[in-house]
């Protein structure tokens, strides 16, 4: 079977032609649907309408958003809780802490690693190298002593220690 | 296409029956078979038929002429008819309910019985196809219709069209095996 010949056949398939002339008798006795006229004054109407709507959608979103920041039991977010200067200056103090105790590490690290090496750099006997070891534990300590200090030192101060 | 449709269509806006006659019995033939493959039975194809021309008459005013024959349009209220009818039918219809007299038409006489039992085969196969696809095979296969045509009446472009022709034709001859078998 050939499908596209069997689907050209279908063409020779006609309607009725006492159902044609009935029906088409029965549809021309009908009236035409008259499409609304779009006149200017409609137009204006329209355009006045739509205005308002927006205005009034803008106006009652303006109510509703002023009524829940003012309400804080049913405000989403409680603005009034959230105070910017005292978040500022509590972010910048967490801030300037950190940067301090790098900066103590740093320099308590240099300075037990600079005694460290002064003191094994010429071990002539035992009890040298117990006193250089004494002397690095002495170090340590103080550096430590140092560290628990070392929120007390500025920025300025730390970084001109550094470069000395 | 009608000799000066364009001319036919202003006058049929402007409540010219006769005008609007001269395309109904034109694009009614077109429009019947369309709605019968679809359908199935002669008398709901009548009717659905009926129907559509009567929606183009009494809308005809709001057809606004782009580049496409106005059996674009037709075939647009013809396809709307369809779905309306199935969506207030609330429930599938047999695929076997063909109407036996389906291709005793005048014209087909000359048929002979072995293509009847062909096309019934056919018809039966298409209205197992998906709406879309059976569009696109009555307008292309039956009507002959072009693609862009087609495309203007099914509102899509014409390269869905092709794609969605390849699929319907792969998707027939799947269910015509299987009615073999």
């Amino acid at each position: 079977m050939n499908l596209f010949e069997t689907l050209r056949q279908f063409k020779t398939i006609e309607p009725d032609s006492s159902f044609a002339e009935k029906s088409k008798r029965a549809i021309l006795a009908y009236p035409q649907n008259i499409p609304p006229m779009t006149s200017p004054f409609r137009s204006v109407l329209q355009f006045i309408e739509t205005g308002a709507a927006v205005t009034l959608a803008g106006f009652f979103i303006i109510l509703i958003t002023g009524v829940l920041s003012d309400s804080t039991s049913i405000a989403p977010v409680q603005y009034s809780v959230i105070d910017p200067a005292g978040l500022h200056a509590e972010a910048q103090a967490i801030d300037m802490q950190i940067e301090l105790a790098k900066v103590a590490y740093t320099e308590g690290v240099t300075t037990v690693a600079v005694s460290g090496f002064v003191a094994s750099a010429k071990p002539a006997t035992s009890s040298s190298l117990t006193a250089s070891i004494t002397a690095a534990t002495s170090s340590i300590s103080a550096v430590s002593s140092s560290t628990a200090t070392s929120t007390s030192i500025s920025v300025d101060q730390a970084l001109s220690q550094l470069t000395n | 296409m009608v000799d000066g449709e364009e001319k036919l269509i202003k006058d049929a806006i402007r409540g010219n029956s006769s005008a609007f006659g001269v395309l109904y019995d034109h694009y009614q033939p077109m429009i019947y078979r369309f709605v019968l493959v679809k359908v199935g039975s002669r008398e709901e194809a009548e009717d659905l038929t009926h129907q559509t021309f009567l929606s183009a008459w009494q809308n005809v005013r709001t057809y606004k002429h782009r580049g496409h024959p106005f059996s674009s349009w037709l075939y647009q209220i013809a396809r709307n008819q369809v779905i309306d009818h199935y969506r207030s039918k609330k429930g599938d219809v047999s695929i076997e309910a063909v109407d036996p007299e389906y291709f005793v038409a005048p014209a087909s006489a000359s048929v002979d019985l072995t293509s009847k039992l062909e096309m019934e085969k056919v018809q039966r196969a298409v209205r197992q196809l998906k709406p879309d696809y059976q569009d696109v095979i009555i307008m292309r296969f039956i009507e002959d219709i072009s693609l862009k045509e087609t495309a203007a009446a099914m509102k899509k472009s014409e390269g869905a069209i092709k794609l969605i022709q390849h699929r319907a034709i792969k998707e027939l001859q799947k269910i015509l095996e299987s009615l073999q078998l």
